[in-house]
C-alpha cells in the first residue's frame, strides 16, 4: 500500500503526467468536439457553428456505413484468424522440444517487423504479375484474371486480414504462453490420472485457465484493429473502389483529401466513441490492479 | 506402461510438433526472406517472370541507389532524431509519474491511473484532425516539435502505466532506508531505485524507440521536406506511378535492421517486460 502523506510532494511527481494528459489529450479532444460542430471546409474562416449537421451528414452517408461495415469485417476476421494462430502457436511452443526457444524467437519476427515494412513487403509479394505469392496463388487457382490478390474487391479484404494476423499472432502467442506457464503442473497430472485425452485436457483444464488472459489480449487486439491504419492504407489504400476502406482511412480521406475538417471531426468522434466502449471494458477489467 | 509404447507416443508427439513448427515457419518467414533476397537482385531479375527466388547474379546496386540517389540517409537521420528525443522524454515522464502513482496515496490517484490507461488505448487517427489544426495554427507543421509531441501521445501513457506497475514490486523500504541515511527523495530514487529499474527502463526505451521509429500516420501528416521520417518516404515510393521494388526492398531492409538488432540484443528483457505491462500492470 502506498504511503499517505499530507504534503505537496506527491503531486509534484505526478504533475508532469497530469499536465501532459491535459495538454495533449484533453485539449485536442475538446478542440475536436468544437470542430465537429462547425462548418470547416478547407479550414477557411469564418467557421460558423452548424449544430449536429456534420454528424447527420456522416451518419447518413453510404461511404461512412460502408467504412463501418469494413471495419467490422476487418476486425472480426482479424480477431478470428489471429486468435486461432496465436492459440495454436502458444500450445505448440509450450511443449518442450529441441530448438523450441530458437523457433519461438523466429516466429516473433513479424511482431517486431515495422508496420510500414510489413505492409509494403506483403504488397510486393501480392503484386500482379511478378509478386511471388500472386504467382503461386494464381498457379494454384486461387486467383483468377489479371487483377491479382489485392486488385479484386472479392479478395482484397481477405489478404488485408491475413497480413494483420501475420503481424499480430506472435503477440497473442506471447500473452497466452505467459498464461500457460501459470497453470500448475498438478492440474495436468490430476486430469491425466482421471484418464483425460489431450483434447479433453485442453477443453476442461487449459482453456478455462487461459480465459482471463485470452480475454484481455483479444480485447487489446480488437482495440488495435479498430484503430489500425498503416497496414490497410499501404496494402490497398482502401481499394479497390472502397472495398477495404475502414473507418480510419475514411477519416483520412475526408480530412486530408476531401479537406472537410468538420465532417472528418464528426467521424473522428464516432471512431473515438466506438474505441471507448472497448477501452472502458479493458480499464474495468484492470481495476483490481489498482489497489 | 511399457517402454516401447511410451517411446512410440513420444515419437508421434515430436512428429506433430515439428510438422506444426514447419507450417508456422512457412507462414512467418517468406514475407521476410523473399524481399530480403529481392533487395540483392539486379533490376531485370526483380521483374522476372515467373518470379525468381534467389538473387543470382548478386548485387547491392539497390542499396547504393536508395541511399545515394533517393537521399534516404536524410530520412533515416530524421527518424533517429525524433525517436531518440521521444525515448528520452518518455523515460523522464515514466519514471517521475510512475513513481508518483506507485508510491503516494493522494486524491484522484486511481482516477489518474485509469486515465493514463485509457489514454494508451485512444485511437491515434481520432486525434489526427485536431492535432493538425493546432499544429498548423502554431506554425509547427514540418518541425521536430510537432512530430515529437505527437509521438509522445503514443508512448507516454503506456510507459507511465508500465513503470507504475513495475515500481509496485520494488519494496519502498529501500528508499526509506536511504532517506533515513540522509538521502533526499530524488537522491534516493536516483541512487537506490533507478539501478533496480534497469529492466523496465530498457523495455520502455525499446518500446518508445520502436513506436516512434516506425510510426506512420502522424508522420505522414505532420512532417514535410525538412523532417520527413523514413516510413513516410518508403510509403511515398509505393505510390509512385512506377514502383522500384528493388530499391524499395533495400530501403525497407535498411529501415528494419535497427529494430531487429535491438530486439535480438534485449530480447530477454523485452518479452517478459512488455507482456507484463500489457496484462498485469
Amino acid at each position: 500500500m502506498p504511503i499517505t502523506r499530507k504534503s505537496l510532494e506527491p503531486p509534484l511527481y505526478v504533475l508532469p503526467a497530469v499536465l501532459f494528459l491535459l495538454s495533449i489529450m484533453v485539449y485536442p479532444l475538446i478542440y475536436l468536439i468544437d470542430l465537429s460542430l462547425r462548418k470547416a471546409r478547407y479550414l477557411k474562416p469564418p467557421m460558423p457553428y452548424i449544430g449536429w449537421e456534420n454528424f447527420q451528414a456522416v451518419l447518413t452517408s453510404n461511404e461512412f456505413l460502408n467504412s463501418l461495415y469494413n471495419t467490422f469485417t476487418w476486425t472480426a476476421g482479424s480477431l478470428a484468424l489471429t486468435a486461432l494462430l496465436g492459440l495454436v502457436a502458444a500450445l505448440l511452443f509450450n511443449e518442450k522440444f529441441k530448438g523450441g526457444n530458437f523457433f519461438r524467437v523466429v516466429i516473433l519476427l513479424p511482431w517486431i517487423f515495422p508496420y510500414v515494412a510489413a505492409a509494403i513487403m506483403w504488397r510486393f509479394l501480392l503484386t500482379h504479375p511478378f509478386g511471388h505469392f500472386n504467382a503461386w496463388l494464381t498457379g494454384a487457382g486461387f486467383i483468377h484474371g489479371h487483377l491479382g490478390a489485392l486488385g479484386s474487391s472479392d479478395t482484397a479484404m481477405i489478404f488485408a486480414v491475413l497480413v494483420n494476423a501475420w503481424k499480430h499472432f506472435p503477440f497473442i502467442m506471447l500473452m497466452l504462453l505467459s498464461g500457460l506457464q501459470g497453470i500448475p503442473q498438478e492440474l495436468y497430472d490430476a486430469s491425466k490420472v482421471d484418464g483425460a485425452s489431450y483434447l479433453q485436457q485442453m477443453r476442461w483444464v487449459v482453456l478455462p485457465m487461459l480465459r482471463p488472459i485470452l480475454f484481455v489480449s483479444l480485447l487489446i487486439f480488437i482495440i488495435w484493429s479498430i484503430n489500425a491504419f498503416s497496414i490497410v492504407y499501404l496494402l490497398t489504400g482502401g481499394g479497390p473502389g472502397s472495398a477495404t476502406e475502414i473507418i480510419t482511412l475514411y477519416i483520412y480521406r475526408l480530412s486530408f483529401i476531401g479537406l472537410d475538417f468538420g465532417l472528418a471531426s464528426a467521424a473522428s468522434i464516432i471512431l473515438f466513441a466506438v474505441g471507448l466502449i472497448f477501452s472502458l471494458i479493458y480499464v474495468y477489467r484492470m481495476r483490481e490492479v489498482l489497489r | 506402461m511399457s517402454w516401447r509404447i511410451s517411446r512410440k507416443l513420444e515419437l508421434r508427439r515430436l512428429i506433430i510438433i515439428y510438422l506444426l513448427v514447419a507450417l508456422f515457419l512457412a507462414f512467418t518467414l517468406p514475407p521476410l526472406v523473399i524481399p530480403f533476397f529481392t533487395s540483392f537482385k539486379t533490376m531485370s531479375d526483380v521483374y522476372a517472370l515467373p518470379p525468381k527466388l534467389l538473387p543470382t547474379p548478386f548485387t547491392i546496386e539497390s542499396y547504393i541507389y536508395s541511399l545515394k540517389e533517393k537521399n534516404f540517409l536524410d530520412n533515416l537521420y530524421h527518424s533517429a532524431v525524433v525517436a531518440t528525443v521521444v525515448t528520452f522524454l518518455t523515460l523522464v515522464f515514466a519514471v517521475s509519474s510512475g513513481y508518483g502513482l506507485a508510491r503516494f496515496n493522494f486524491r484522484g490517484r486511481r482516477l489518474l491511473a485509469m486515465s493514463v490507461l485509457l489514454a494508451y488505448l485512444l485511437p491515434a487517427v481520432a486525434l489526427l484532425v485536431p492535432f493538425f489544426v493546432i499544429f498548423k495554427n502554431l506554425g509547427l507543421i514540418d518541425t521536430y516539435p510537432a512530430i515529437i509531441l505527437a509521438h509522445l501521445v503514443l508512448t507516454v501513457p503506456f510507459a507511465i502505466w508500465f513503470m507504475r506497475g513495475y515500481l509496485t514490486y520494488i519494496p519502498w523500504e529501500l528508499e526509506e532506508a536511504a532517506m533515513v541515511d540522509g538521502c533526499s527523495r530524488p537522491g534516493a530514487i536516483l541512487r537506490v531505485i533507478f539501478p533496480l529499474l534497469k529492466p523496465a527502463v530498457l523495455a520502455i526505451g525499446f518500446f518508445s524507440f520502436i513506436t516512434s521509429w516506425q510510426e506512420f500516420v502522424y508522420a505522414l501528416i505532420f512532417t514535410g521536406i525538412n523532417t520527413a521520417t523514413a516510413p513516410v518516404v518508403i510509403a511515398s515510393f509505393v505510390q509512385e506511378a512506377y514502383v522500384d521494388w528493388g530499391g524499395l526492398a533495400a530501403s525497407t531492409m535498411i529501415f528494419s535492421a535497427p529494430v531487429a538488432v535491438l530486439f535480438l540484443l534485449f530480447q530477454r528483457y523485452l518479452i517478459s517486460g512488455l507482456m507484463g505491462g500489457a496484462v498485469k500492470g
